[in-house]
């Protein structure tokens, strides 16, 4: 495998990877987020 | 002739654009059920956790200027694109993860402009705000939206920038910057995981990096590539503008702690530095396409990645991966014209015309001053042709004008003046733009880098000024500026923290 196709990989992963765990995070502080936020 | 991109597109990938406009359009009028006040409208009640910052951050900053624009540098000349145009920026996050954040969360500033007042009084901060609208202007986005939809559909431009830019301003409007976050973490997801997605369907289909080796120059590989070095450091000197991005400052603002900020933006460089390789990447794989004759040999280096894309997914993640690429620009989109928005209502209505605005009146202004920065972001989108060079412009005019006075109120010690903001400021943004008038009546258009460049000799040796280059005339500029105001003006005491704030 050439090596700037291992690196294109890593990024990928990075990427994939990473994206989804923040966004779960995300998910975890969301309901936190919201009552914080006053009501009318 | 060019590839149709609707002829690979099935009812489903436009089911599953539609869908997501819809989604959008909830998120925003959800959130306006909840807004109260202009804290909640403009900074989110300062309730931002690491995670919803990291999906703002990372979805604001990387747009289609990123998706297409560095995609376009790695179609053209290779890994420079993020060896030399993408990674310096980190260094700029790195930087603003350690020194800034601290620092900008020791008041309770709203904006930028408000920096700027706090230490060199209203003149200054007006013009703060100028170099803060022209740069938040939504002109890029919706002239990259109109792209997309010409690429996609075939139609003209500006009823895609119309269709998309609308739904992009209409649930900011609703929401404010809650909704552009809870937006931006959709569409951040989105552009990610359809990115990822893309790219490794892209190699399978050219041949991996092993044939954009044997079939691209050897210069495609090397880290500066044939780009010329001062131009490489002229859009590496771009990242400057990161250390004083009204943007990102909104967003420090909202953040529920400094230290959120701080572990946002590391999880975040870790995330750009990935998202930019695969563009490049992409870029690069796209040219090594052209070259195998799987895209037609008249494709534009802007929309090169998308086509290349499209048609390497299958039905249902094409309409996925195109509502990731809507998603880049719609995020950049909302955040500027909110910005934009809070500039012209927050940072120059407010304390010219209207210092007792209460925050019903605020709220109610700055959406007009969303709806009138996207108003005139559409029609500045159809002036400029290069995505990077209108890049390069407005965030030369904010550097130029904002950097020297907001570093030095927040890091110099010594003494400061109301002039020293003042010269400095104005100094900086009228060198900025005379400079680009200069290079555009005395230069020549250059079709290979879409720039305007100033050939002639000086002293037996021939010199080139470039377009991009008005950063290295107008950033020395500002801070003599800065120096000679600081000699002759008075000393500013700054106001307490809470004065400063209100």
């Amino acid at each position: 495998m050439n090596r700037w196709d291992l690196f294109t990989w890593v990024a990928i992963v990075v990427l994939f990877v990473g994206s989804i765990a923040v966004f779960v995070a995300f998910l975890m502080d969301l309901g936190g987020i919201l009552r914080k936020i006053s009501k009318d | 002739m060019d590839l149709q991109i609707n002829a690979h597109m099935s009812w489903i990938d436009f089911a599953v654009i539609g869908a997501y406009l819809a989604f959008m359009l909830f998120i925003g009028y959800y959130v306006s059920r909840k807004m109260s006040n202009f804290d909640e409208f403009f900074i989110a009640g300062r309730t931002m956790t690491t995670p919803i910052l990291i999906c703002t951050l990372v979805s604001t900053y990387y747009g289609i200027d990123v998706l297409f624009g560095t995609s376009e540098l790695g179609f053209n000349e290779g890994i420079v694109a993020w060896f030399g145009y993408s990674r310096p920026a980190y260094l700029f996050f790195i930087i603003a993860a350690f020194l800034l954040t601290n620092r900008l969360r020791e008041h309770n500033y709203r904006s930028l402009p408000d920096v700027l007042e706090r230490f060199y009084g209203r003149p200054t901060g007006v013009f703060g705000a100028l170099a803060s609208f022209v740069y938040a202007l939504p002109s890029l986005g919706l002239f990259g939206l109109g792209k997309v939809f010409e690429v996609i559909f075939g139609m003209d431009p500006r009823i895609g920038a119309i269709l998309f830019g609308g739904v992009a301003l209409v649930y900011t409007l609703m929401g404010g910057l809650l909704a552009d976050a809870l937006t931006d973490t959709v569409q951040f997801v989105l552009m990610c995981v359809t990115l990822a997605i893309a790219i490794p369907l892209v190699m399978s289909h050219v041949g991996g990096f092993d044939y954009v080796a044997r079939n691209l120059p050897g210069t495609y590989f090397e880290p500066l590539g044939g780009v010329p070095v001062w131009l490489v450091i002229a859009y590496a000197s771009t990242g400057l503008s990161i250390l004083v991005e009204p943007a990102f400052y909104q967003r420090i603002f909202a953040a529920r702690s400094g230290r959120e900020v701080r572990n946002a933006l590391l999880i975040g460089i870790l995330l750009w530095s990935a998202y930019d390789w695969c563009v490049t990447a992409g870029g690069m794989l796209a040219q090594a396409a052209v070259h195998a004759g799987i895209l037609p040999a008249d494709t534009h280096p802007n929309t090169a990645l998308l086509r290349v894309v499209v048609f390497a997914l299958p039905a249902g993640l094409t309409g996925l991966f195109l509502a990731g690429v809507l998603a880049a620009e719609m995020s950049t989109i909302d955040s500027y014209c909110l910005v934009a928005g809070g500039n012209v209502v927050y940072d120059i209505y407010r304390p010219v015309f209207d210092p007792k605005a209460d925050d019903a009146r605020l709220s109610r202004l700055t959406k007009w001053g969303i709806v009138l920065s996207w108003g005139l972001g559409f029609v500045l989108a159809f002036y400029f042709s290069r995505l990077l060079a209108l890049w390069v412009f407005m965030s030369t005019i904010l550097t130029a004008t904002v950097f020297v006075p907001i570093m030095a109120g927040l890091f110099y010690k010594g003494r400061k003046t109301k002039l020293a903001g003042l010269l400095a400021s104005a100094g900086g943004m009228l060198t900025a733009i005379v400079y680009y008038i200069l290079i555009h009546q005395l230069g020549s258009p250059n079709d290979e880098y879409g720039t305007y460049i100033w050939s002639f000799t000086l002293w037996g040796r021939p010199v080139s000024l470039w377009q991009e280059y008005a950063i290295f005339f107008s950033l020395p500029l500002s801070l003599a500026g800065f120096v000679v105001g600081n000699l002759l003006g008075r000393t500013v005491q700054a106001p307490p923290a809470d004065e400063a704030a209100a």
